[in-house]
């Protein structure tokens, strides 16, 4: 991959990064964090910056540790996936987290890929996360820089560009039901975001922050306030990523189960629904009402192996499966 | 800041195969590319080069990573292993000798990948169960042994490591 016009800097401290970014000379600037979305994007899709910040050297950005107060986990965006599988404080506080770590991608790809370039993921829609020569053989769309949505078909040369790439990290909807918050700094200093609030409804891009901001922790409330469980749906259990992710926490709410879900790989961004069984006769009346609020929160376009209508059917069987354990 | 560490090309210095090498490259080749065309390392596979193969993998530290998916200058001062380096001279390290007596290979494009992940491996579990055996190699596509005759050589690999065979 050999970008004519992109710079590499390898910061070696957190103050060295924040003295740079404060000049206001540094043109369009990527970061760089395990690269193995990154890496794929600047060879295909073309959006190549003027210079690529590689935080690798950056030892305070990785890592596990707890609060001083003990009551709040902190993760380093720059911990490997591979790493937060092995944490012994991810075990005992919030395991789930390093289990669906191991959901990731494939064995080196978790050596590699980072937290914070999970949360940060790109979103992902077959006519884009291709070659140049298959997007170039029907035309680039709007996220391509293109004026079409090869997707929506009513989508003209003239319309705004709306695009509908689909999110696809494993572990933000997991996290959002931690109650994950972010530490995000920049040019005008510190700011805090919780996770939920760091998507919008459309998937020109994913996650994004404002020019020069980095996030350098997220935190974790303790303890949980429900029990969260993680399943996911797609056609190679070794690599793909979710096709669909279902992740659940069943917390308490007067004597009653309370279901807080929030779904990965269906719409532009992670989208949060609740529901309360208690409030149905039966459990097929539950369920039932679980198929249609998730056929109207959620617009699955055809967008990977499976057909949108089976995708909504499996979130209430994902759901089901985690909840009841079958 | 110096000029050296931020610029469109900048000087790499690798410990590979237990030699330093150092080059001045462009700063965003990619580990594969600065393996094969920089050091002639041709035993490391460029094959979709965006991280679904797994064919480019080598050991970082220890660890299988894929080549293709990173920058050559973000291993700065790092040990690289590739399959170029297990070899003893004539004699092949134990995981190759495995491969080869139990046909674990066909085409052999991924058999450089195949043979490393395994060897991270047995450095970490001398008895590997089947399903550990699987997932190691989970990440790397192999379009003609069917997988068996691959897990089958580490298996072997990993009794012999063990003394059983
Ligand atoms: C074959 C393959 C399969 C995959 N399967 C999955 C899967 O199943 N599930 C899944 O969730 N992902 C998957 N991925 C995507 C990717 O590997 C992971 O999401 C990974 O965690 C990204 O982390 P990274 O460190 O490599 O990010 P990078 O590629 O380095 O960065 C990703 C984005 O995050 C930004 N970024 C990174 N760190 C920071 C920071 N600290 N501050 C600000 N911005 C930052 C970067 O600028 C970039 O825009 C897959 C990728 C491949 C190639
Ligand atoms: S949804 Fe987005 S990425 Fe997909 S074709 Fe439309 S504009 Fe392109």
């Amino acid at each position: 991959m050999l970008l004519e016009n992109t710079c590499v800097w390898r910061p070696q401290s957190l103050a060295e990064l924040r003295a740079r970014l404060k000049q206001s000379s540094t043109g369009t600037i990527q970061f760089l964090a395990g690269g193995t979305d990154l890496v794929p994007a600047l060879k295909r899709q073309g959006r190549v910056p003027e210079l690529l910040v590689a935080l690798s050297q950056i030892r305070e950005l990785a890592g596990v540790k707890m609060s001083p107060t003990k009551d709040r986990l902190l993760i380093g965006p720059l911990t490997k996936l591979a790493q937060l599988s092995r944490e012994p404080l991810i075990q005992q506080h919030f395991a789930v987290l390093g289990q669906v770590a191991g959901l990731v991608a494939s064995p080196q790809i978790r050596n590699q890929a980072t937290v914070g370039g999970n949360i940060m993921v790109d979103n992902r829609c077959k006519y884009y996360n291709q070659s140049e020569v298959d997007r170039h053989s029907h035309g680039g769309c709007f996220k391509a820089g293109g004026a079409v949505c090869h997707l929506i078909p009513n989508a003209t040369r003239t319309s705004a560009p709306v695009c509908r790439a689909r999110f696809v990290s494993d572990l933000a909807p997991v996290l959002i039901l931690a109650h994950c918050e972010l530490v995000i700094e920049g040019p005008q200093g510190e700011r805090r975001i919780a996770l939920k609030d760091l998507y919008h409804n459309e998937g020109l891009y994913g996650a994004r922050l404002n020019a020069g901001e980095i996030l350098t922790r997220l935190e974790i409330p303790l303890p949980l306030v429900g029990k969260i469980r993680y399943e996911k749906l797609r056609i190679r259990q070794a690599i793909d990523f979710p096709s669909l992710g279902v992740a659940l926490s069943v917390r308490d709410e007067g004597g009653s189960e309370v279901l807080d879900v929030c779904l990965t790989g269906v719409d532009t961004r992670p989208v949060s629904l609740t529901f309360r069984p208690s409030q149905f006769a039966t459990r097929d009346d539950f369920w039932q009402n679980v198929a249609q609020v998730s056929k109207k929160s959620v617009v699955p376009l055809k967008q990977d192996f499976f057909p949108p209508q089976y995708k909504r059917e499996m979130i209430a069987v994902l759901l089901k499966r985690l909840w009841e354990g079958n | 800041m110096d000029k050296e560490s931020t610029d469109k090309e900048m000087i790499v210095t690798l410990q590979v195969n237990g030699l330093t090498v150092r080059r001045f490259v462009p700063a965003t080749m990619t580990l594969v590319e600065y393996l094969r065309e920089e050091l002639g390392l041709t035993g490391t596979k460029k094959g979709c080069d965006v991280g679904d193969c797994g064919c480019c993998t080598v050991l970082a530290d220890g660890d299988p990573v894929l080549s293709c998916l990173a920058l050559a200058v973000d291993f700065q001062g790092r040990e690289i292993t590739t399959i170029e380096g297990l070899a003893k001279g004539q004699e092949l390290h134990p995981v190759q000798r495995a491969f080869v007596d139990e046909g674990g290979l066909q085409c052999g494009y991924c058999t450089p990948a195949m043979v490393l992940n395994a060897v991270a491996l047995l450095n970490h579990q001398a008895n590997p169960s089947a399903q550990e055996i699987k997932e190691c190699i989970s990440g790397t596509i192999c379009r003609c042994t069917g997988y068996t005759k691959i897990e089958e050589s580490i298996a072997l690999a990993a009794d012999r490591q063990r003394g059983q065979k």
